[in-house]
This record gives structure tokens, C-alpha cells and sequence, in this order.
């Protein structure tokens, strides 16, 4: 299964190949209720959330999207707000058990290793934000149990469009 | 000098960011200051319209997903356009706090708040990454539980004998040094951010934990975890199982 988390707005997202039926794609657009930090999704419901709308299963889609790709404006040095609500509903992915991994402690999955992930940053991003970004999409790929993450950013959504929609 | 305490989790209860502002306000006697939640968007206009009276913030968030939660990025979105249309001179300082053991998960947290500082017009005062921030949580309320009990034994003990046994000083003692010893790095830390916001200087990122080595915290969350999970009627065989995506 192929999964695209995306902030874009409807007239870019017409370019993606909706007819793909292994692709699942999520548009991030401030509807979705955020996490409430309640961890039921790992304590009580075996990985979805309590939550009952579109994303309470998020965390099955992440954990079994390979690849996983996240388009985002660069907030920070980190993904949008609407962005990052999804993603935040997505731990589920993960068992509340730790394990030892790239040095420092994580969540164990709750899937198989996938192989790769992509986040893609568009919007006016300082080299500081580009690093803090970096580091953060680092910290995602070993939590969400991927082997290889590719981090770009693009100045613009046209620049982005030409070069991965 | 005007310190306002924002308490960043999406809990409206509990929670070890609310633990830790709660701590950190023990270092700060003599500071005029105001807590108030930032839960959800509906404290947003509220937090914004303190901000111009204020001469530090200090922000306490949990860490979501290696980063800020979605709300605090939100209201961050907010409160960069709030301050560049308003007087807002304060300094600002975070503690952001972790499940992991390693506090230095919390760098990109820190990091996007420092950017937004920059890009607001606002002084970025410094942060603390605690890892182990659930644990320490937790050890906040057992500890006292048991000091408390110990106390209680003390209190009937004198009013039956007339005298307090060692045995029980000896094990107050121990109970109190342990929880401070736990929590060293994060009083340490709170110390040195407490010191600095007083002078309104600039802060090092700090990164600290809970005083465990890394081999003795796996288990101990673990087991946290399980007995957690006990609690809400399930038992380990089902936290492990896997859930399906709507079309599967």
C-alpha cells in the first residue's frame, strides 16, 4: 500500500493518480480532530483511536504504507499544523513497549519494516528550519519503523509539483 | 516582572507537562505569574491577548510524534502574526517532555520554537528536554504516597509510644533522597532556567532525564505499560495486535 499525507489544495491534489487502488491518499485540511494524548490507542484499542471519523485508523495506513510520503508546509522546521494532527493520530502504528534502536530508546512497530519514507517541504524554510526538519524526519523514520527517509524541500507548491507530482 | 505558564498538553487532566510546570513554579517565589492551559484552539485568543503584558513565557509541552503537537503548532501560527501586529516584548522558554528515556529527543521541539522566535521577533530565552517525562510523572505521585505513609506510621507511632522508631526515619530518608536523586537532573536543569528567566538571559538548550540508565528504563516502562493497559481491561496479547486500515 502506497499513502500520501498531504496540506495541498484541491486544484494540486487533481494531478495525483487517484485510479491507483494501492494508493490511499489523506488530505490534511484542519477538519480532523487533533490527539487528545489519551494513549487508548495502546493501552485499550489495539492501535486505532478512540476518536470515530475518518483518521481512527490512521495508524494501520501508516503502519503498512511503503512507501509513506508526506507533503507538508514547512512550519518551524516541522510539518503544518494539519499535517502533524494526522500524524499525531498515527501512533497507534507503534506497540507503548520500548525497544533500542538507532542508538536511542523507540517505540517498538506494531507492523513489518517498510522500506522507505518521503517527506516533502515546500514554503520559505531557513537553513536552520531545513536542519531542525532533517532531524525531525530522522526521528519519524526510526519511530515509524522505516529503513530510508528522503527529506526535500521546495520553495514553492509549483516547484514541488513539477518535481514529484 | 510578568511570567505567564502556559501548559501546552491537549490533556485537560494530568499530564507530565502539567507535573513539570507545576515543579518548576516551586523555583519561582517571588515572580508575579499566571498559568493558564493551552489544551485546544479555544485558548487562543485568551493566551494571545496576555502576551503583550507579559515579560517571560514559558511555554511546557509534551513532545508529539518527535515534534510540537498539531495544536501548538496552530496556535504558534497565530501567535507569530499576533506579535508582529502587537507590542510583545517578552522572552521565551520551553521545557518539552518525553516518553523516551533521552531528553535530547526533544532538540526538534526546541529548535521550532527557537525558529518561530525568529521569525515572530521574539527573544528566545533557551529550553530543557527532559526525557523519561511520563515516568518522572508518575514517580511524582507514588513518592509523595509513600512519604505520606511513612509520615502517617511516624504520627502513630509517636502518639502510641511516645517515641519515633529509626527504622521509619531511616526509610524516610531513603524514599526522599531516591525521588531526588531520580529527579536531580530535572531540579538541576529547573534551577538553571529559573536563574536565567530572573535575569531574563539567554538559556543553552538543557537536555536531562530521569536518573536511569537506559537497560533498567526499558523494562520498568515496559512494565509500566502492561500494568496500564491492566487498568483499562486489556491484556498483553491484545495490545499486540494489529489493527486494518478501512478498505483492507
Amino acid at each position: 500500500m502506497k499513502a500520501i499525507i498531504h496540506d495541498l489544495e484541491g486544484e494540486i491534489t487533481d494531478s495525483l493518480d487517484q485510479s491507483d487502488q494501492d494508493l490511499v491518499v489523506i488530505h490534511a485540511n484542519h477538519l480532523y480532530a487533533s490527539c487528545r494524548g489519551c494513549f487508548r490507542c495502546w493501552l485499550k484499542n489495539v492501535g486505532f483511536c478512540f476518536m470515530k471519523d475518518s483518521l481512527q485508523h490512521i495508524g494501520a495506513l501508516v503502519g503498512r504504507s511503503d512507501p509513506l510520503i508526506v507533503i507538508s508546509r514547512c512550519c518551524y522546521g516541522g510539518y503544518s499544523s494539519p499535517v502533524k494532527a494526522v500524524l499525531d493520530r498515527a501512533i497507534g502504528t507503534s506497540l507503548p513497549f520500548f525497544t533500542w534502536r538507532g542508538g536511542q530508546t523507540h517505540h517498538i512497530s506494531r507492523y513489518p519494516r517498510r522500506k522507505r519514507m518521503c517527506v516533502y517541504f515546500y514554503g520559505e524554510c531557513t537553513e536552520f528550519e531545513q536542519k531542525t526538519a532533517k532531524e525531525l524526519v530522522e526521528r519519524n523514520r526510526l519511530n515509524l519503523d522505516y529503513e530510508k527517509a528522503d527529506v526535500a524541500f521546495f520553495e514553492n507548491i509549483e516547484q514541488l509539483k513539477e518535481a514529484c507530482l | 516582572m510578568n511570567l505567564l505558564i502556559l501548559n501546552a498538553s491537549p490533556k485537560t487532566k494530568g499530564g507530565a507537562s502539567r507535573f513539570f510546570s507545576g515543579l518548576f513554579r516551586l523555583f519561582l517565589p517571588g515572580i508575579r505569574k499566571k498559568a493558564v492551559s493551552l489544551n485546544s484552539r479555544k485558548d487562543f485568543q485568551k493566551v494571545l491577548e496576555l502576551f503583550p503584558d507579559m515579560d517571560v513565557v514559558c511555554l511546557f509541552v509534551p513532545l508529539y510524534v518527535d515534534g510540537l503537537p498539531s495544536h501548538v503548532v496552530e496556535f504558534l501560527i497565530q501567535a507569530e502574526e499576533y506579535c508582529q501586529h502587537h507590542p510583545c516584548r517578552f522572552r521565551l522558554y520551553a521545557l518539552s517532555n518525553n516518553g523516551f528515556v533521552e531528553g535530547k529527543q526533544n532538540r526538534p521541539a526546541l529548535h521550532m520554537l527557537q525558529a518561530w522566535c525568529a521569525r515572530a521577533g521574539i527573544l528566545w530565552g533557551g529550553g530543557i528536554g527532559i526525557g523519561g517525562g511520563s515516568m518522572l510523572q508518575v514517580l511524582g505521585t507514588v513518592y509523595p504516597v509513600l512519604i505520606g505513609i511513612i509520615l502517617l506510621q511516624m504520627v502513630l507511632s509517636f502518639f502510641s509510644t511516645g517515641a519515633v522508631p529509626r527504622e521509619l526515619l531511616h526509610s524516610l530518608a531513603i524514599q526522599i533522597i531516591t525521588w531526588l536523586f531520580l529527579n536531580s537532573g530535572v531540579l538541576f536543569c529547573m534551577a538553571r532556567l529559573s536563574s536565567a528567566l530572573r535575569r531574563k538571559q539567554g538559556l543553552t538548550d538543557q537536555f536531562t532525564r530521569v536518573m536511569i540508565p537506559s537497560f533498567l528504563f526499558i523494562p520498568i516502562a515496559d512494565i509500566f505499560m502492561i500494568l496500564s493497559s491492566l487498568f483499562h481491561g486489556r491484556f498483553l496479547f491484545t495490545l499486540l495486535k494489529r489493527d486494518k486500515w478501512h478498505n483492507e
